[in-house]
């Protein structure tokens, strides 16, 4: 029984039916997004408005530069997983993309909460785990991508075997 | 850690996740893009592999199945064969037992005959004539 199986369905048909089965890829893009964005408008305006403490007390690039990728990740990510292209494998590599810049972006997020506030673990731990659950999402689109490729070869040979 | 080492290593994080970014981008340039019929296609050969495989799993289970009744019919059939001897014998026993009972009802009877004729008997030559009983006794084995 073949069961290291991954199967590329993209049969979800509406964005919703999409998000009921990514709720958490979903949530960690929209997250990032926001994050990311709120940061901007944060550094942007330099004013009294503060998202996140630590990540203010950043040195304004390094700032601007965790913010852009969170933001880029965000957006990347969400479009990918919510593709509805002919093309499934632009959606598949958007997609990969998205969780990269998320990866940098939210172990920016941990190390900067984690440089400032050593103690309040929880807020530290939230970033950073989600920063790896998004390299692993990143790994497992690759494997994806792989076995579909592999079983379309699989599939062309017998084609061609039986012609 | 110093704020230097801190910095290190968030470049080095970005360094590896740019290469990581980069290495991706290189090895999918040069390949097909996939589209939604091929992955359809995959998903049905993956989904028919799985099939194929319950199917197989299913048809040693029947082959070991038929083992097992072909098993349980040649002990029913050799039991068959013994029930049959046996009822035989058992009907034969009866059938002695009954021969058996003629045989002492008659020697009761007979003993009957000569206490309640005692007074006669005695007095008579020769004794009263033995019953005859035919036990149908089967050669020895």
């Amino acid at each position: 029984m073949p069961t290291h199986v991954y199967q590329p369905t993209r049969n979800p048909p509406r964005w919703w039916d999409r998000v009921m089965v990514h709720p958490f890829d979903n949530a960690v893009g929209l997250l990032c997004l926001l994050f990311g964005a709120l940061m901007a408008y944060a550094l942007t305006t330099g004013g009294g408005y503060n998202p996140s403490s630590s990540m203010m007390r950043l040195p304004p690039l390094i700032g601007f530069v965790v913010s852009a990728c969170l933001t880029v990740g965000g957006v990347l990510s969400l479009v990918g997983l919510h593709w509805t292209g002919d093309t499934v494998s632009r959606g598949w590599h958007l997609e990969r993309g998205g969780w990269l810049f998320v990866t940098a972006g939210l172990a920016g997020m941990g190390g900067a909460i984690a440089w400032f506030f050593p103690a309040s673990t929880n807020s530290w731990l939230l970033p950073s785990i989600l920063a790896l659950a998004a390299f692993v999402r990143w790994l497992s689109l690759i494997f994806l991508e792989r076995n579909t490729r592999r079983t379309l070869a699989v599939v062309q040979g017998e084609a061609r075997g039986q012609e | 850690m110093s704020e230097q080492a801190l910095v290190t290593l968030g470049v080095a994080v970005l360094s590896l996740l740019g290469g990581a970014g980069f290495w991706g981008w290189m090895t999918s340039r040069k390949e097909a893009p996939i589209k939604k019929r091929d992955a359809d296609v995959a998903v049905a050969h993956t989904s028919q592999q799985m099939a194929l495989a319950i199917a197989e799993d299913l048809r040693l289970d029947v082959g070991r199945l038929r083992g097992d009744v072909d098993a349980e019919r040649k002990a029913r059939e050799s039991l068959g064969t013994e029930v049959q001897e046996l009822r035989q014998r058992v009907e034969a026993q009866a059938g002695t037992i009954d021969r058996l009972r003629r045989a002492v009802r008659a020697f009761q009877d007979a003993w009957e005959y000569i206490t309640t004729n005692w007074q006669i008997v005695r007095l008579q030559d020769n004794p009263p004539q033995q019953p005859r009983i035919d036990l149908k006794e089967e050669a020895a084995p």
